[in-house]
């Protein structure tokens, strides 16, 4: 690497490109919340369930994402460790108003921290306690707890409420990762 | 959210248990029985609700139905009399916006839409005891009423009859104080005396599509012994199936516009199956009155009777196994594992919780508190592997069977296995070492003969097996082609009419071909290739058959493919022993 080229790094200027992760279940809002980071012109009107998954592209403060929408059916849920190894930050993504499936997210989060692939790595995880909007949803501190979030030690995390639809405190949300992952990885280099 | 079950490793890390503690509400104050739980998605937006068919606390109107959002319950709707079951079902097929739940109460079956009142179906008076109805006619046409000689008759005809077969005027009546008797037959004589049907159980049954969602009959078993077959749409009976006892609880196996077959059971522990047009065949009949009847993994099926004895049945109705639970069983329900393609049996059990099976194989335990008086796994919510659970206080508890549960590993972790294994070292040196060496090398070429034939029969016998399995294997896959056949004529000459209809989506294999067969009969043609079958369409087959004697004879009709052994489907017709000619 040229001194140039350090030099841009450093100050954050040239573009880098990174991998993210979008995980949660199935109706969380994956799907939506990338799309909301999509150009305008190329935006989903509708969006149906992803089978498998999708690899979507965005940028965001001079950061390239490469965001791969993981589907959230349980029977797609096994192909997201195979992403763990090459990826520098996750989106996790919860229902808020889907209290009977916090524990299915918790343990799908559980076994997320416990991945040799993950466990051992400063990987930013920034949790989205999404669909903010309905009526009966949790707030984030209750589903903090419920997801057990304080045992996160050596992971930079953060956790906001969203409403994927409208758009709300998903810019803060990425702010926050862009951020970190410009801490770890971009500027260390 | 207090877990209800032990959870030993919950706390930190992933536990070792097989099921997520998901909701626990002690205070849900449900009274339910087997049969009493649905999972639907009335409205066809996604999200399945929780519905309990609600016996409530005995006073009267105090039943409902009550319909949950997870642990929350949404909504509850009255109803007048205790309902004996509830059960979803679709009236279109591949169209989930259908959605229709049915309540069996009393002598209707209830139907709502989106859970809002759709339609009733009444089941039809039965004809009550002739000897009663006699007494309550001469009654009727008498000037002056004789309240005491028809008080006589009435207590006469209850001690020879029984209680469960008269009417409840009489009962009413003969309960009454004997100074109310007179206004109270006085204002009734002069109706004709009917009886009250009362629904037993319900239950559905595919109609013609092996798709989901797929439209459904209702099927509704009633005092008077019968099961009446409803059309989804149109909620007419569309066939009666009788039994000649009620049934308790009911099990579809198959299409109803194919060969499906309905299994019964009864008060008393009578079990059998019936299909549309035929008689019931009796199964058997269990030691103990049974609890719950459900699907045993491919179309058997398993019973739970209340002396703690769980049967399983091949779908032909012989008895499989049998085993002895530790207490009496409360329900049972099968729990189809998505991930590993197994069919388990979840029993609930007085004092145990419930116990999971894999056949006979006992593969998991859950322990609850307090008994479970009812189960149901299906979907909740999003969530595809739920499983609720009242227990007898009333409590809700719902957990979840985690992704990645296994329950394979009956072999391993069998701890006599390993204790086997052991006991075979033979330490050297011993007697029985020097002996055994001594033996192999004097008796070494009797040793190797004995080996050899017995490794021989060994692979004879697998070769045998195998043949046995290739010739009577099924197809795992439901036969998607029905047959139907009638006879024309008055013999001896018959034409034998043949409906083949494609009930799948896509278009039949190639290679199909009829036969029929009969010992005494001349049969043309015998054999008939069949084209493509495209979807839907009845293809009208026509065969002449003329009986060789005056036997009535029974002609079998096979659909069969080109190069296997065994035909896939089969119907047979009787041709009706010939009239004599008559000379002119
Ligand atoms: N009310 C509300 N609905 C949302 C929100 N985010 C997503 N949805 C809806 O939730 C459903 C599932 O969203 P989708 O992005 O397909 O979820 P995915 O399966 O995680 O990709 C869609 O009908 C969305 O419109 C939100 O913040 N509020
Ligand atoms: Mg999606």
């Amino acid at each position: 690497m040229g001194l140039f080229d350090r030099l841009t790094g450093l100050l954050g200027l040239k573009k880098k490109e990174v991998n993210v992760l979008v995980i949660g279940l199935n109706n969380s809002g994956k799907s939506t919340v990338i799309n909301h980071f999509k150009r305008e012109d190329d935006r989903c009107i509708d969006i149906v369930p992803t089978v498998g998954f999708n690899v979507e592209k965005f940028a965001f403060k001079n950061v390239g994402f490469t965001a791969f929408d993981m589907s959230g059916h349980d029977r797609y849920r096994s192909l997201w460790e195979h992403y763990y190894k090459d990826c520098q930050g996750i989106i996790f993504i919860i229902d808020s108003s889907d209290k009977l499936r916090l524990v299915v997210a918790k343990e799908e989060l559980d076994m997320l921290l416990q991945h040799p692939d993950v466990a051992g790595r400063k990987i930013p995880i920034l949790f989205l306690a999404n669909k903010m909007d309905l009526p009966d949803s949790l707030t984030t501190v209750k589903l903090a707890s419920g997801l057990g979030l304080d045992r996160i030690q050596n992971k930079p995390w953060h956790i906001r409420a969203t409403n994927a639809v409208t758009g709300e405190g998903l810019q803060p949300a990425i702010e926050w990762l862009t951020d970190q992952i410009r801490d770890i990885y971009i500027n260390k280099r | 959210m207090n877990g209800l079950g032990i959870d030993r490793h919950g706390v930190g890390g992933l536990g070792t248990s097989r099921w997520l503690e998901a909701i626990w509400e002690p205070g849900a104050r449900i009274y339910c029985l087997p049969g009493g739980l649905e999972m639907l998605d009335i409205s066809g937006d996604g999200d399945a609700r929780f519905i309990v068919a609600d016996l409530g606390t005995g006073a009267a109107e105090s039943a409902k139905i009550r319909v949950f959002k997870g642990g929350d319950q949404i909504t509850e709707h009255s109803m007048i009399d205790p309902p004996c079951g509830v059960v979803g079902f679709y009236s279109e097929n591949g169209e989930p916006q259908s959605a229709l739940l049915a309540v069996g109460a009393g002598s209707s079956v209830y139907i709502y839409k989106n859970m809002r009142p759709h339609f009733k179906y009444c089941l039809p008076y039965m004809d009550a005891h002739p000897k009663e109805r006699e007494i309550w006619h001469r009654a009727g046409l008498e000037e002056e009423l004789n309240v005491l000689s028809l008080s006589d008759e009435l207590e006469l005809l209850l001690k020879e009859l029984g209680a469960a077969t008269i009417s409840p005027r009489t009962l009413k009546f003969l309960g009454m104080d004997v100074s109310l008797r007179f206004s109270f037959a006085e204002q009734y004589r002069r109706i004709p005396l009917s009886k009250a049907n009362a629904v037993t159980t319900i239950d559905t049954i595919r109609k013609d599509s092996w798709n989901d969602p797929a439209s459904s009959c209702l099927l509704i078993g009633t005092e008077s012994g019968e099961i009446l077959v409803l059309d989804s749409r149109a909620f007419s009976v569309v066939d009666k199936l009788p039994l000649g006892w009620p049934p308790v609880s009911l099990l579809s196996t198959g299409l109803w516009a194919g060969d499906g077959h309905i299994i019964a059971i009864g008060r008393d522990g009578k079990l059998g199956s019936v299909r549309k047009g035929c008689a019931l065949r009796l199964w058997d009949k269990l030691s103990a009155p049974a609890v719950a009847l459900t699907t045993l993994a491919g179309d058997n099926a398993a019973v739970a009777a209340m002396d703690g004895t769980l049967v399983g049945f091949s779908k032909k109705g012989i008895k499989l196994w049998q085993l002895q639970l530790p207490g009496i069983a409360l329900d049972l329900i099968s729990l189809p594992v998505l991930q590993s393609g197994l069919s388990l049996l979840a029993v609930s059990v007085a004092g145990s919780g419930v116990l999971l099976y894999d056949g006979k194989f006992h593969v998991d335990s859950i322990k609850t508190a307090e008994p479970i008086s009812a189960i149901k796994h299906g979907r909740m919510g999003q969530e595809e592997r739920a499983m609720a659970m009242v227990t007898i206080g009333g409590g809700l508890n719902v957990k979840i069977l985690k992704r990645t549960a296994d329950f394979s590993v009956k072999a391993s972790t069998n701890p006599t296995m390993n204790s086997n294994n052991n006991r075979f070292t033979i330490p050297k040196k011993t007697r029985l070492f020097v002996e055994q060496t001594i033996r192999e090398r004097s008796e070494a070429a009797k040793i190797h003969n004995a080996f050899q034939s017995a490794f021989l029969r060994l692979r004879l016998t697998v070769a045998r097996k195998a043949v046995e399995i290739l010739a009577t294997n099924q197809e795992f896959r439901p036969n998607p082609i029905t047959l139907e056949a009638s006879v024309l004529g008055l013999g001896p000459n018959y034409l034998i009419k043949i409906l083949v209809t494609n009930i799948s989506d896509g278009l039949s294999d190639t290679e199909l071909f009829l036969v029929c067969r009969d010992e005494n009969a001349d049969i043309k043609p015998r054999v008939i290739d069949l084209p493509l079958l495209p979807s839907g369409i009845p293809i009208p087959v026509s065969v002449n058959a003329t009986p060789r004697g005056k036997i009535p004879g029974k002609v079998h009709i096979m659909l069969c493919k080109m190069g296997k052994v065994k035909p896939i489907a089969l119907t047979t017709v009787v041709l009706p022993v010939p009239e004599d000619d008559i000379e002119v």
